[in-house]
This record gives structure tokens, C-alpha cells and sequence, in this order.
């Protein structure tokens, strides 16, 4: 997570593929590359996203190459948002999602639909910029980006495609919009047992959220 | 703007309310052989067989709500005897009667359509899936695949299949069944293995292990069962042999 100055963030997550031994390593280096080229573009848009993905691939392949492994030995998802007061921008490679709340939560980025469950585009591959998507909203209220282990739990896959799950929605955004974060909201939700214990995957959550003027 | 990030740690007893999703499904379509030639013995071995299969899938709480199950018989026509379920919905003793011809054929084609059945219906109910497993077990050659239109048909169904990611074709024969004409349905699209009969028990122990392993796969991991003939490096599996 960057903030460039007041009133922006930039948020990267990544899920490191748990097939592959050194992931761990590629998640945190494509965090750490993306965060840090979008939080230094000017103009946050399309184009400046894409950017900050490719310099998350160049990371993983420099990185790659100075431990002596392949490329794929770090393969790794990345969700990445720009906050801002005006907008938010964001960008997926693989699967998580990207949930924006103004007046009411929207998906503004799918788990891509693959086949199967265990399939997923890591940033690793060649392919992976045919499977990256972009969409921004503007003024947000609070943003949420998260990794696939919360994917099943705070989204319901319909026959229309993916819709937020209400009934969290609900409980959690006024808890984040009003006069301040609790502290300890996210760690409370992640740690909850029916979210521990419900999913064998690796569950992440960052929550962006805007102070009122009170606080 | 301020923002906050956590990772999950321990289990304590608090939470929002979340949806409940299905764990992603298993399909995994079993085609018995049930002709003549499985009369006496082999028939009461497979019925065996299947009973352990099940039993030990019933065991794993994780595996049991992930492996779907559909049985298909064999003989002059091909029949579904339990359609897909949990492994426990399936009768602890699946009664079967051997007799007549060998209309593998048959049984391939309705073990694939009823593989595409449970996708489609996964995909209504917004379930995630892994790719299906399509299992035949035979002592025997195919009957209604004697010309060789509908052999190379039935060759380019499977292959094609196996190569668009359809479903996994894994192929398993006794003692007497005609390999060649197995392997040449698979090419080099699935795997052919030879088992004993007569250890059917053994072998359906294996296979519930086998497909209770994609309860650990992660994403990105290609799903492969281990060499059925050997148990370890040193060790082979005393009911299966290489063909």
C-alpha cells in the first residue's frame, strides 16, 4: 500500500499460486513494483494501470533471474486500485476481486471465469495481457480489494454472473463510511470462524474508506 | 483516505454475515464393464469394489462433499444405475447382473454426456468445478465400436475431449481385455492401465485416494493421479501392471 499525498492510495494485492515454491516471493514483488509505479504516474488511468502491471512483470522476471529460478517459480495473481477523491482506478490479472461502494456496492472487477476451479492466469504467463481487465468508478466511498479465498464468501456467483452478497455489504459498509475505521474491523472479519474456517485459500482484504469531516 | 490490511490468523468467533458457498465439485463418471465375461466372481469382486471406494470417501469429510459420482453399467446397452451424487448417497451395495455384449461404446458416450449434464448444471448453480475424471474399468473389447467409422469416432470424442480440457480419460482393464484397442482410444490423450480382477477392492481404494486428492490442488495445478503401478518408487502396486 502507497500514498503518493493526502487523499490517495494505491492499494496492490496479490496471491501467490501455491503450486509454485518461491510465490510467496513473486506476490510480495509484484505488490511492492506495482504499488510503487502507480503511486509515481501523474494521471491515474487505463493506460497508467497497464503500466503499473507491466513493471510488476518486469519485477518478477528481474527477481526470477537474480534467485536463479524461472519466471513461472514466482507466479502470482495482482489486484491493484488507485483511490482517489474523484475516482478509483483498478486492474486484475487472475482471480479476487475489486468491489467499489458508491450509493451501493459494485463489482468493479470479477474473479475471471475460467473453466475450472483450480485454473487461474498468473502475471508469470505470457498470455497474461490478454487477461487483464481495468475499470474505474468515479467518487467512490469506500473500496474493497481482496483475494480469492473471500471471493465465495462476500460474492454470490448467479446465473447473471457475480453480485456483492448483500447481507455482508450491509453489515460492513456502514461500519467503514461512518465516522472512521475501527481499527480492528478487517483483522475481526478475517479472524471470524465461519470466514476462517470456510475456505482453505489464502484470505486477504484491504478496505479503503473515506474519513468524514469530523474526524 | 485511510485504508487497513490484515491477514487471517486465528479462529475466534466473530464475523459478518457471509454467503455459504458449495465447495467446488469433483465429477467423476465410473463405467463398469458388465458383460458376459464378468459373470461369477469378477462381478461380486466390482460390486466389492465399489463398496470400498465408497466407504473410504465417505471417511475423508472433505473429500465426501467434493467428489460427485456417477456409475454407469455395460453390457448390451449401456445404463446409468446411480446418477451424480455425493459419494454418500450411493447405496453401500450397488447390485449388478453380468451378462451379454460389451457396448463400451455406449457407455462412453453416455458417461460424456452425462459429464457435460454436471457441468451445465454446475454452471447454473453458479458451483465451481474441477475438471471431470471419465473412468472405465472392462475385461474385455468393445462390441458396438467394430467398424471403423465409429471406432475413430468414438477415438476422436475421447481425444478431443481429453485435449480441450473437457474431462481426464482414464482407462483400466483386466487381465483379458484388449489393451491395444484401449490405448488406441486414448492415444496419448489419458492413461491405460492393467489391474487385477481379483483385487478390485485394492484398486478402488487407490482410485478414491486418487480422486480425493484434488481436495489439495491449488490454483494453476495440473491434477495428475499418480502411476497407478507403483506404489512408491521401490514398491509396485501389487493389483496393477503396465500394459
Amino acid at each position: 500500500m502507497r500514498q503518493p499525498e493526502a487523499g490517495r492510495v494505491v492499494v496492490a494485492v496479490a496471491d501467490g499460486l501455491g503450486s509454485r515454491a518461491q510465490s510467496h516471493i513473486g506476490s510480495q514483488t509484484a505488490c511492492d513494483a506495482a504499488a510503487q509505479h502507480l503511486a509515481g504516474e501523474p494521471t491515474w488511468d487505463e493506460a497508467a494501470v497497464r503500466r503499473a502491471f507491466e513493471a510488476a512483470r518486469q519485477a518478477l522476471e528481474s527477481k526470477a533471474g537474480e534467485l536463479g529460478f524461472a519466471p513461472a517459480e514466482l507466479a502470482t495473481t495482482l489486484q491493484v486500485a488507485g483511490v482517489g477523491p474523484e475516482k478509483v482506478v483498478a486492474g486484475i490479472v487472475g482471480d479476487g476481486a475489486v468491489v467499489a461502494h458508491a450509493d451501493e456496492p459494485r463489482i468493479l472487477l470479477a474473479p475471471e471465469d475460467m473453466q475450472y476451479a483450480n485454473e487461474v492466469v498468473p502475471l508469470t504467463e505470457a498470455a497474461w495481457p490478454e487477461h487483464f481487465r481495468y475499470a474505474e468508478l468515479d467518487a467512490p466511498q469506500s473500496v474493497l480489494v481482496f483475494t480469492d479465498g473471500l471471493t465465495r464468501l462476500i460474492l454470490e456467483r448467479r446465473k447473471g454472473g457475480w453480485e456483492p452478497f448483500r447481507p455482508f455489504f450491509d453489515a460492513f459498509l456502514p461500519t467503514i463510511n461512518g465516522e472512521g475505521f475501527d481499527e480492528e474491523l478487517v483483522s475481526r472479519f478475517l479472524e471470524g470462524e465461519r470466514v476462517d474456517a470456510s475456505w482453505d485459500d489464502d484470505k486477504c482484504l484491504v478496505v479503503v474508506g473515506r474519513e468524514t469531516a469530523t474526524r | 483516505m485511510t485504508a487497513r490490511n490484515s491477514q487471517s490468523r486465528a479462529s475466534v468467533d466473530h464475523s459478518f454475515p457471509v454467503a455459504n458457498p458449495d465447495k467446488p465439485q469433483a465429477a467423476c463418471a465410473i463405467l463398469l464393464d458388465t458383460s458376459q465375461s464378468m459373470r461369477g466372481e469378477p462381478i461380486r469382486a466390482l460390486e466389492k469394489g465399489l463398496a470400498a471406494y465408497r466407504e473410504f470417501l465417505s471417511q475423508d469429510e472433505e473429500a465426501k462433499v467434493i467428489v460427485e459420482t456417477c456409475i454407469i453399467t455395460f453390457s448390451d446397452e449401456a445404463k446409468v444405475v446411480h446418477p451424480f451424487s455425493s459419494v454418500e448417497e450411493i447405496p453401500e451395495t450397488v447390485e449388478m447382473k453380468a451378462g451379454g455384449w460389451t457396448a463400451m461404446g455406449a457407455a462412453l458416450d453416455l458417461g460424456i454426456q452425462q459429464i457435460e449434464d454436471r457441468k451445465q448444471y454446475y454452471k447454473d448453480e453458479g458451483v465451481d468445478y474441477y475438471r471431470p475424471f471419465l473412468i472405465l474399468i472392462t475385461d474385455g473389447a468393445p462390441t458396438d465400436l467394430k467398424t471403423k467409422t465409429r471406432f475413430d469416432e468414438m477415438k476422436a470424442k475421447i481425444q478431443d475431449g481429453a485435449k480441450n480440457r473437457k474431462f481426464t480419460p482414464l482407462f483400466f482393464g483386466t487381465g483379458k481385455a484388449n489393451f491395444e484397442k484401449l490405448k488406441d482410444l486414448v492415444g496419448e490423450s489419458g492413461q491405460v492401465t492393467g489391474i487385477d480382477g481379483a483385487r478390485f477392492e485394492e484398486f478402488f481404494v487407490w482410485l478414491s485416494k486418487s480422486v480425493s486428492g484434488i481436495k489439495n490442488s491449488k490454483p494453476g495445478e495440473v491434477i495428475e493421479f499418480e502411476d497407478p503401478t507403483k506404489k512408491s518408487r521401490s514398491t509396485p502396486n501389487p493389483f496393477a501392471f503396465e500394459v
